[in-house]
């Protein structure tokens, strides 16, 4: 009689003590599972220039991943500051495949850029980051 | 409290499998989301910067080749070239294999007058990369342009020599590579050398020309060329069309010389 009741004991000890590890693994493993970085900043070259003649500011594609045409670029002239998505300055014939790839040219009419400071964001709104930064004082 | 003993005797263990069975269970967790996440993102990473790196390289040839071209010297140059990938460390993927090819007359230059028409075959370099992750990318050295490919699309990434003079005369130096026989593929992982040797030029005029035609696989780095401020800014007439094989620029109005240099480059991948 006693030798059955320590084995029953030894037998629901046993099964709580699994049924707890069973719980704390399913929570470590739920945890870890939903711990996803974010999504790297994409691997492109992209190169601007500014025409002081035609007062245009070009942003060019110049090799690396494809882009979406949401990427949004930020141009500050003189503290005056415009964002716009990629799509709204690539021509038809760019924005006809959905995206920006290697080759295409996002072309930025402003009014006058001769002897002004100019600064030029693309950023990744998908991955949250800056793929490029840079100024220019025209003029100089 | 014998008793007590031998009851407590075995849940312990039992306490310790079950926390190393946990233990294993949480290192092959992290080392699978390792695998599947962090891992693709450092080898395409990895392959960016080797591609910036084989951009950085066929820069230097194509400065050399422009060297070789204005010296016209019985000279050489070596440049070194990476082919491939190294794979991660610990988890050992991620290596790739890259491709270099001198090829035989792969484009060809047309220039044609009213009368007559010049062709010129031409041999050209092309490295091919085979990423993983990131985007496959080749550098092309074709007629002294060097030429970015991805996929369909090409920019032109070093142009040839090419001026306008008295508004309507054209300069052009084109390079014609030939590879040695027998030492011209390579693919693999590691570094190569890149010869290069200059052997001749020859230099033509052909008057009133009307017609250059270059057949190539890529349209648009062309275009870029021939659609440069050199031209824009001449007295020439011209209209650019993309044709089956290649581009086609058409002149109209006055119609002056074209002055062309053909480049003879003799060049050998591996040694010996």
């Amino acid at each position: 009689m006693e030798k059955t009741n320590i084995t029953v004991i030894e037998t629901f000890r046993t099964m709580v003590l699994l049924g707890i590890s069973i719980a704390l693994f399913s929570v470590i493993y739920l945890s870890v599972l939903t711990i996803y970085p974010s999504p790297n900043s994409p691997s492109v070259n992209i190169i601007c220039s500014v025409d002081e003649k035609n007062n245009n500011i070009t942003i060019e594609h110049r090799g690396g991943k494809k882009l979406d045409l949401d990427i949004e670029i930020s141009i500050t002239i003189d503290d005056v500051n415009d964002k716009f998505s990629v799509g709204d300055y690539l021509d038809n014939d760019s924005k006809n495949n959905g995206v920006w790839n290697l080759g295409e040219k996002v072309v930025y009419p402003a009014e006058n850029i001769t002897n002004k400071k100019i600064l030029v964001a693309v950023i990744d709104l998908q991955s949250n980051s800056v793929i490029m930064v840079l100024g220019f004082q025209t003029g100089e | 409290m014998l008793r007590i003993r031998k009851i407590l005797k075995p849940d312990y263990a039992v306490v310790r499998i079950i926390v190393i069975i946990l233990f294993i269970g949480l290192i092959i967790i992290v080392t699978g989301i390792i695998q599947s996440v962090y891992v693709p993102q450092w080898i395409e990473q990895k392959e960016a910067n080797h591609m910036h790196e084989v951009s950085y390289q066929f820069s230097q040839i194509k400065q050399s080749l422009d060297i070789l071209s204005v010296i016209e010297q019985k000279n050489a140059i070596s440049i070194y070239l990476t082919l491939g990938t190294s794979d991660i460390p610990i988890f050992g993927s991620g290596r790739t294999y890259d491709y270099l090819n001198i090829l035989k007359e792969k484009c060809v230059l047309e220039v044609s007058n009213d009368t007559d028409s010049y062709y010129f075959s031409l041999g050209t370099v092309k490295y091919t990369s085979k990423n993983s992750y990131f985007v496959d990318q080749s550098y092309i050295l074709e007629a002294g342009a060097l030429i970015l490919s991805q996929s369909k699309e090409s920019i032109l990434n070093g142009k040839p020599f090419f001026s306008v003079s008295n508004f309507t005369n054209l300069s052009l130096n084109i390079i014609n590579i030939s590879g040695l026989e027998g030492k011209t593929i390579a693919g693999g992982y590691g570094t190569y050398s890149f010869y290069m040797e200059y052997l001749s030029s020859c230099s033509y005029i052909i008057e009133s020309f009307k017609f250059i035609n270059i057949t190539t696989n890529y349209q648009n780095a062309w275009s870029i060329f021939f659609d440069s401020s050199n031209l824009r800014d001449s007295g020439l007439s011209y209209e650019i069309k993309n044709i089956s094989d290649g581009i086609s620029v058409e002149f109209s109005g006055s119609l002056g010389n074209l002055f062309l240099k053909v480049i003879e480059i003799s060049a050998q991948i591996t040694p010996g």
